[in-house]
């Protein structure tokens, strides 16, 4: 479905990525490990359009989607999330919700003037989906707060719950439970379960429980390098894994 | 002048100046685009109008002359501007309200140079017996007109990415907007609305030249969103209210106490002031940007 292959980035003489390929399948949780300054982040950089690679291509149901612009991108549906939740801060939870929505034509200057009703509908219909979301991940009662007054952990989930009101095929998830509640870390994974067949998930996370019960793939990024990859359970049993967490 | 007469033409310089103010909201307060060369698309709006009555062309016509081509420069600024970061985006415009100035001083054969442009029609002069009251009419409609349009599409999807874009750019882009499109869509706009401000304007005055259009009248401009609440429609009229009730009273001053400072002198240190007690003690302004709520 999405693919890295042979990505390669650098920064002046610093090689974050070295000769990466990863895949991203429907139907799998695949997850991202490593430890920090691995590459992580700047591999969900590359593949979402912010950074463009110095070598390899990033490929979407065998179309080269190398170097888009990350507007470009998203519209394919391949949404991220940020390390940093990075919400709206100076608009409303539900707002940050609307603003993640798909124009479909309603977004232009003179469609509140001469499509109104066309406008009206869509807003209702994005309300409705925006409640539903929120509602699920639980912030569904601060809809009307500023977003920047939200808890980091609250930020998170509004930053997820955007993701996932922008439609996604493919969600890059960078720590998307970091700073939430256990019993809602799991949740949110039990959902991302039920989710995995229609969207494709690759998470970086270092909450090693919930990754081991819910990921289905794993790859090990060490100084750029995918130095494992496999089940969980091959993974946390491979000596390199072993290495780059606790040496040799 | 009566102070009746006085008060009529202050209230229509607010009418002029909220347009003006309005159209660097949709920009700076809604979008986060650092125009600081405002006064440029001011000038253009105003030339246009008023050369174009000047070959005879009716008022409604000359107006959306100078609407339409103030947006076209925004749209030849926007172009290459819009993809700076936006400390780059503030000196591009600066200069370009310079570059504006210079051609309105320079080119004689078509703005008169410094000497400026005489004698530009008013709509309806010959109609209308209480002229000053008829303009006042006029631009309060425009107004209404005008911020009735931008309060509408502010709060609709149009707007609401623009308030994303101010938020956080990247993120607008990761949530699949084109962002570019946007900015150069507004920025257009408020070109053109700015032209609309120009033309009345030169129509009310019947006489402009270039020292009509220093850098000052952005720095006037933007103090109205500040003060006004960056963001808010309603800000924006009212910082366009106190800005040139404060520019006016410090004329009126000289006339009734012997001031050690030049009225000009005097209001420029006056906005400054008010300007940071603003950003110091009420940074979302008089009017604070309203939040999108639902119910329960």
């Amino acid at each position: 479905m999405l693919a890295g292959r042979g990505l390669g980035k650098s920064f002046g003489g610093v090689e974050a990525l070295r000769d990466v390929n990863i895949e991203v399948r429907r139907g799998r949780i695949t997850a991202l490990i490593g430890p920090n300054g691995s590459g992580k982040s700047t591999l969900i950089n590359v593949i979402s359009g912010v950074y463009p690679p110095d070598r390899g291509r990033v490929e979407f149901e065998g179309r080269d989607i190398t170097s888009m612009p990350p507007h470009a991108v998203a519209e394919l549906g391949i949404i991220r999330t940020f390390q940093v939740p990075r919400v709206f801060r100076g608009m409303s939870v539900i707002e940050n919700m609307l603003a993640a929505a798909k124009g479909e034509g309603a977004d232009g200057v003179l469609s509140p003037f001469f499509a109104r009703s066309r406008v009206k509908g869509y807003e209702l219909s994005c309300l409705r989906r925006a409640r539903e979301i929120l509602d699920f991940l639980e912030i569904g009662h601060m809809r009307n707060e500023y977003a920047g007054s939200l808890s980091g952990g609250q930020q998170k989930l509004l930053a997820l719950a955007r993701a996932l009101m922008a439609e996604p095929r493919v969600l890059l998830l960078d720590e998307p439970v970091a700073g939430v509640a256990p019993a809602l870390a799991r949740k949110i994974f039990e959902k991302i379960l039920e989710l995995r067949n229609t969207i494709g998930f690759l998470i970086v996370e270092h909450n090693m429980d919930v990754l081991m019960d819910f990921a289905d793939h794993v790859y090990v990024l060490h100084r750029g390098e995918v130095v494992a990859e496999g089940t969980p359970k091959e993974v946390l049993g491979s000596k390199q894994v072993l290495e780059v967490y606790f040496g040799e | 002048m009566s102070l009746l007469a006085y008060a009529v033409d202050t209230l229509i310089f607010i009418n002029i100046y909220a347009i003006l103010a309005l159209s660097l909201n949709l920009e700076a307060g809604t979008a986060r685009l650092m125009n600081f060369g405002k006064v440029a698309f001011f000038a253009i709006g105003a030339y246009a109008s008023a050369l174009l009555s000047l070959t005879g062309l009716p008022f409604p016509a000359s107006l959306l002359g100078g609407a339409v081509l103030a947006g076209v420069a925004g749209v030849a600024v926007a172009l290459p501007a819009l993809r700076l970061r936006e400390d780059y985006l503030a000196i591009a415009t600066i200069a370009f309200g310079e570059i504006i100035r210079l051609i309105l001083l320079n080119e004689r054969w078509l703005t008169s140079g410094p000497v400026g442009l005489r004698g530009i029609p008013q709509p309806m002069r010959d109609a209308v017996q209480e002229y000053q009251l008829f303009y006042l009419a006029l631009t309060a409609l425009f107004l209404v007109g005008v911020a009735a349009f931008l309060q509408v599409l502010t709060w609709a999807p149009f707007g609401r990415v623009l308030r994303a874009i101010r938020e956080d750019e990247l993120v607008a882009q990761a949530l699949g907007k084109h962002t570019f499109s946007f900015k150069a869509r507004a920025f257009a706009l408020a070109s053109a609305l700015a032209g609309i401000a120009g033309a009345l304007f030169a129509h009310y005055l019947t006489f402009i030249s270039p020292d009509m259009f220093m850098p000052a009248v952005t720095f006037s401009v933007w103090t109205m969103i500040v003060v006004g609440g960056r963001g808010s429609v309603p800000g924006a009229v009212a910082g366009a209210a106190m800005v040139v009730m404060l520019e006016r009273g410090t004329r009126l001053l000289k006339d009734y106490t012997a001031l050690g400072v030049e009225p000009s002198n005097l209001r420029m240190i006056l906005l400054g002031l008010m300007l940071i007690l603003f950003l110091m003690y009420r940074p979302q302004g008089l009017i604070r940007e309203k939040k999108y709520e639902v119910g329960g």
